[in-house]
């Protein structure tokens, strides 16, 4: 059931994932490969492409916002940082989460 | 062997439908993510499969923004429908109230009468042929509109010429928006209309005034005060379209659009100059106030 798993792990990621940017991004600025590397490592998307498309969205709603800083080889690099909206929309979904995830937990509990 | 640039291109290509200014930062974020991912030592090739196909990055910009192709085609909507109401008031005008055909009665007096009355309904509805062509890329495959578009203003160009010898320019802003179906949705997919665009647009505002100005100067055209104001209005709105105000291109839009009014109203031995004039005001103007405009003074990437 493969097939099944991929699939029920795609919907939820699809939920999630750009709250999981917004966290990740509230820990400290990072360029777009770190996101996408570090994004890929948790499994919260299959490829690193359609990350950007999702930044690109959410600087449209200004919930990130981006700042160009020198890399190190002199070179200008992208980072993304959050916004004051970006903010309060991950302190609103920490509050969700922290209801719905123990109920979702007790449900499923030993039902393995 | 995928280079970045092919990567990138296939991208774009699947990217089409999207608003320009999240396709390019869409872009700019994958040109940094193959700049970075190389500095770590990873090759194009392991880069581009571990950012996944294009189609998969597309859909993704689909689901987040939508499909707004859709900006190109309902402006290309929008400027065909426009041609259609255009050469369907045309038709009427031509065949029902312009009075074209000079008939002798023998007795040696001679009486005009129009289109219709001189060769009778049926043949005046050979006038709403080029309506008929204008609607042809609102029926054909989504696909196929651009190609159809192109071929219909180059259609309804050597219909308006053809007509010329008979009807005079009553076909000419019908071509004109034809080919503003053309031109506005190309500009709107490649991201706006530049300042090349819109000095271009503002030349041809104040071009037909060229023949005016030989007129003054060999004393052939005498200016009122009131047709120095109009010339004055019309170059100020061709100044501020060239800096690209917006509001000028609906101002100009709506002179055309009463200079267009005016010429059903009163016809009179300068209409055809003047419903053809207003059919430039209208298009240009309506392009204008309607095209995406891209910034001055920033480069396309």
């Amino acid at each position: 059931m493969a097939t099944t798993a991929e699939g029920i792990a795609t919907g939820i990621r699809k939920g999630v994932l750009e709250f999981c940017v917004l966290a990740l991004l509230e820990e400290r600025e990072r360029y777009g490969l770190e996101l996408a590397t570090e994004l890929i490592d948790r499994e919260l998307i299959a490829s690193e492409g359609s990350l950007y498309p999702l930044l690109a969205r959410m600087r449209d709603n200004d919930l990130v916002t981006t700042r160009s800083q020198p890399a190190g080889s002199g070179r200008p690099r992208r980072y993304y940082a959050l916004t004051r909206a970006g903010r309060e929309q991950l302190a609103a979904f920490a509050d969700v989460w922290k209801r719905l995830g123990p109920q979702v937990d007790a449900l499923v509990e030993g039902t393995s | 062997m995928i280079t970045q640039n092919d990567y990138l291109d296939a991208v774009r290509r699947e990217l089409r439908d999207l608003d320009p200014r999240h396709r390019e930062a869409v872009l700019a974020d994958l040109r940094e993510h193959f700049a970075d991912a190389a500095e770590q030592g990873r090759s194009t090739e392991e880069i581009s499969r571990a950012l996944g196909t294009p189609r998969e990055i597309s859909e993704r910009a689909y689901e987040e923004f939508g499909r707004s192709g859709s900006t190109a085609e309902r402006l290309r909507t929008v400027l065909t429908v426009a041609a259609i109401v255009v050469a369907v008031i045309t038709a009427v005008f031509v065949a029902f109230l312009l009075p074209s055909y000079t008939v002798a009665d023998g007795t040696g007096d001679e009486s005009t009468e129009t289109l219709a009355a001189y060769l009778g309904f049926t043949a005046a509805l050979v006038t709403l042929v080029p309506a008929l062509v204008a609607a042809v890329p609102l029926v054909v495959p989504l696909r196929a509109r651009g190609v159809t578009s192109l071929t219909v203003a180059i259609v309804l160009t050597f219909m308006a010429v053809v007509g010329g010898f008979t009807i005079g320019g009553f076909a000419v802003p019908i071509a004109m928006l034809a080919w503003a179906a053309v031109v506005v949705p190309r500009g709107a997919r490649r991201g706006g209309f530049g300042v090349v665009a819109h000095i271009v647009g503002a030349v041809l505002v104040v071009s037909p005034f060229a023949v005016l100005a030989r007129g003054i100067l060999t004393g052939t055209v005498g200016l009122s005060a009131w047709g120095i104001m109009v010339v004055v209005v019309i170059t100020a709105l061709a100044v501020l379209i060239g800096f690209g105000v917006r509001a000028a291109g609906w101002l100009l839009l709506v002179i055309g659009a009463a200079m267009m009014i005016a010429t059903l109203i009163f016809p009179s031995m300068l209409a055809v100059a003047l419903w053809a004039l207003g059919g430039v005001y209208v298009t240009i103007g309506g392009s204008h106030a309607l095209a995406p405009a891209r910034p001055h003074g920033s480069a396309a990437e």
